[in-house]
């Protein structure tokens, strides 16, 4: 079969017409695998509906609430990413995506049972930055990375301040942040199809 | 040309090479798997197009074709196969390869 030449306009080499086929069609297949605003929401609203469980001085009621509202949360998320892959007729391997939520469920649970005072109440949002960290690494954004170093720099900021009692505000920084990104990326991806 | 001597053109896949193939494999390699109808649209193909292209490429054993019943409604996924994925990257880096030679011979 005659292989065709790439089309190309003038000054620009059959290689780079190629090059630029190849960038251009991952770039719009990750965009339709890349849709990130539905976990976002819901992980937004579950941080925020938290805070009224955030009492001091290691009260059980937090744990609980996660205990369920994570596997909830995870629960819709991988119904959302499903048939959403159904729909477009393109699907990635969850595997990573699962591996990571795990390790981060298992780490916001662990950490505080192993930490004391302001920083107990605040250790779980340093997990769910650095999970967004490897989120945005696995998704290859920018806006999840972003979103990431906020997490995780408003408890460092909550410790340096010196706050008392941090949880409240922290998780309601952090949900607002999440929440906020959320609906930012609804409204880009709304606009873009 | 290369350390080795042979220049990049000959390191060039005469299967991957082509733009729908190419393209096919680029999608591939983003995504775990993609269906027909997905592919179709990206490429902006017709049925009989995509089915030639795809028939290529998994002679060559670059990508596997899964035909499968969904809600009483026939779909066809297409994989990347391994040596699918490998390809992909040797054409890119012979292509940024013979870019590089191009625009060498240029200045």
């Amino acid at each position: 079969m005659p292989t065709p030449p790439f089309f190309h306009p003038a000054g620009v080499s059959e290689p780079a017409a190629a090059l630029h086929h190849v960038q251009e069609l991952q770039d719009r297949t990750r965009a339709d695998l890349g849709s990130f605003w539905f976990p976002l929401v819901v992980f937004g609203v579950l941080t925020l509906a938290s805070i009224p469980f955030l009492v001091p001085d290691g009260s059980p009621a937090i744990p609980y609430f996660w205990a369920v509202a994570g596997p909830a949360g995870g629960a819709a998320i991988g119904w959302y990413c499903h048939s959403r892959e159904q729909r477009l007729g393109v699907s990635r391997s969850g595997t990573p995506f699962l591996v990571t939520g795990a390790v981060l469920f298992v780490a916001a649970f662990g950490l505080p049972a192993v930490t004391t005072g302001a920083l107990q109440e605040v250790v779980s949002a340093f997990a769910v930055g650095a999970g967004y960290l490897v989120f945005a690494w696995l998704s290859r954004s920018p806006t999840l990375a972003v979103l990431g170093v906020v997490v995780a720099a408003v408890p460092a900021g909550a410790l340096l301040v010196g706050l008392a009692h941090p949880g409240p505000p922290v998780a309601a920084t952090t949900g607002s942040a999440i929440l906020v990104t959320g609906l930012a990326a609804r409204r880009a991806e709304q606009r873009s199809a | 040309m290369t350390a080795t001597g042979e220049h990049p053109v000959h390191r060039l896949d005469d299967v991957v090479h082509q733009r729908v193939r190419l393209g096919i494999l680029a999608v591939l390699a983003e995504a775990d798997r993609a269906d027909f109808t997905y592919l179709r649209r990206m490429l902006d193909l017709t049925d009989g197009n995509l089915s030639r292209h795809l028939g290529v490429l998994e002679q060559a054993g670059y990508v596997r074709i899964d035909k499968a019943f969904e809600e009483r409604k026939p779909r066809t996924w297409i994989h990347a196969t391994t040596e699918g994925r490998a390809a992909l990257a040797a054409e890119v880096a012979a292509l940024r390869e013979l870019l590089g030679t191009t625009q060498m011979n240029r200045t």
